[in-house]
């Protein structure tokens, strides 16, 4: 019997890489060297919207998807949602934006309420957060009447869509872009990135998202497992260029994957 | 005992335990004798989740109930007088006639349904209209997907197939080449995530999981 199941050899070996990456880039952080992440453009756009929203003396709305945290291929898009909450509320905190969140996640609700409260309280603003209407939970089937009949008569001047969306992002999207608002939306649904990017003035693909929220938080767990990450793609990109070669020297490539 | 301990120390310790032995048995063909134990854990796994639904179902009834009982706080209250009615007909007709009931089957195919597809149409025709008022030259971006939508849905139509039979070997390169490449290297990056996020959990740094 082999020890590793024919065909799963690279893979393994390549989980092991990107595990020992973030592991030693997780003690380099907790011993105080931070990895050093660029800065996203995005980050500028949610300034923006927040500059737009005090301008105009109107609300920002924050949109962060539905989704399954029981789901392992969900969660990394839900998670990534809440380091950008957090700075999105704080942002509005500070000057004086007033931040409305529909939520459809039943199960991130409590932390979502607990992220923006904190957010408040750290902006010196405790008083400004209304446990009734800065957060409050919507099912997904509500959420589509809501977000289009709410957004129309609230005309918020900005909006942050992020997460895991379904097809329902263009309804959202459109509605709030009907209102007037100035949006930036980011999914890892590969589905609906084509949404995202259609239908919002700006966007984020896929780990752009993981990166924002890493570089917001500034958490020291986050950051090391994207330095991790990019190595673990760095190395793709090296057996993509090395498959490419072999293929066109006549090696029968997909052989070594066959299980 | 420490409520931390039960709630969130030995969850996440059960979680990382059964990840990496997941893991093992995906790559590990000697692990093979226990595939049915792993089985079984995922059938653990549903029955938990459904238990978790459970739970959730009774919480919001008793906030709805709560609502109705301080009714003059709430001016919309008679929409939980609703949900509680719908629950607890539902409730015991599944209690007393079990799933297969001629009642409850009712309901659901004429009453439940019926609503789910009517909400569902409605999105349907909501996300073309949505999409026909939105898909515009708003960027490159929105420009690059507006042009390679436009070939792949005039290749599937007669109307323009017809007259420029060219378009369609067009739209399969758009189809095969490019947005294969685009979405594999978009699952590459997400797989990572992935594995990312599975090693912060394994690690019991990220106890938002368990909500």
């Amino acid at each position: 019997m082999p020890v590793i199941v024919p065909g799963r050899g690279l893979g393994l070996v390549v989980l092991v890489i990107v595990i020992v990456a973030i592991l030693y880039y997780l003690r380099r952080a907790e011993g105080g060297q931070l990895a050093r992440i660029r800065r996203l453009p995005q980050i500028d756009v949610i300034d923006e919207i927040v500059a737009r929203c005090v301008e105009m003396n109107k609300e920002l709305w924050f949109l962060s998807g539905q989704g399954r945290m029981t789901y392992a291929t969900q969660l990394p898009g839900i998670l990534s949602t809440f380091g950008i909450l957090s700075y999105v509320t704080q942002r509005c905190a500070e000057y004086g934006a007033k931040i409305h969140h529909p939520s459809m996640l039943p199960l991130a609700y409590n932390i979502q309420f607990e992220i923006m409260r904190e957010a408040y309280e750290l902006a010196g603003k405790p008083e400004d957060f209304d446990p009734l209407d800065t957060i409050l939970y919507i099912p997904v089937e509500a959420s589509r009447p809501y977000v289009a009949n709410e957004s129309w008569r609230r005309k918020p001047a900005g909006g942050i869509l992020c997460g895991f969306w379904y097809h329902y992002t263009i309804i959202h999207a459109e509605a709030l872009q009907r209102a007037g608002a100035m949006t930036l939306g980011g999914t890892d649904t590969t589905h609906n990135i084509p949404f995202m990017v259609a239908a919002n003035n700006y966007s984020m693909i896929g780990e752009e998202m993981y990166a924002m929220s890493a570089y917001l938080s500034k958490d020291p767990v986050l950051t090391s497992s994207l330095v991790g990450q990019d190595i673990g793609k760095y190395i793709v990109i090296l057996l993509t260029i090395a498959g490419m070669i072999a293929g066109a020297a006549g090696v029968n490539v997909l052989s070594w994957f066959k299980i | 005992m420490d409520p931390e301990l039960y709630r969130m120390t030995i969850p996440l310790y059960i979680v990382t335990l059964l990840g990496i032995w997941m893991t093992a048995e995906y790559f590990f063909p000697f692990l093979n004798p226990l595939v049915p134990a792993s089985d079984a854990i995922r059938a653990y796994a549903s029955i938990a989740e459904g238990a978790a639904w459970g739970v959730g179902t009774a919480i919001l009834t008793v906030a709805h109930l709560r609502r109705i009982y301080r009714q003059s706080k709430d001016p919309f209250w008679g929409y939980s007088v609703v949900y509680c009615v719908f629950f607890f007909v539902m409730f015991l007709l599944g209690i007393f006639e079990g799933l297969g009931g001629a009642n409850f089957n009712w309901l659901l195919k004429w009453l439940i349904q019926p609503g789910d597809m009517a909400l569902y149409s409605t999105t349907a025709f909501y996300v073309t209209t949505a999409g026909y008022r939105v898909f515009r030259f708003r960027n490159l971006d929105a420009a690059a997907l507006l042009i390679s939508g436009m070939f792949i849905m005039w290749s599937v139509l007669p109307l323009f197939t017809g007259p420029a039979p060219w378009i369609v070997p067009i739209a399969g390169w758009i189809n095969n080449v490019p947005a294969v490449a685009c979405y594999r290297g978009f699952v590459i990056g997400v797989a990572l995530g992935i594995i990312g996020l599975s090693l912060r959990v394994w690690l019991l740094k990220h106890r938002e999981v368990l909500a």
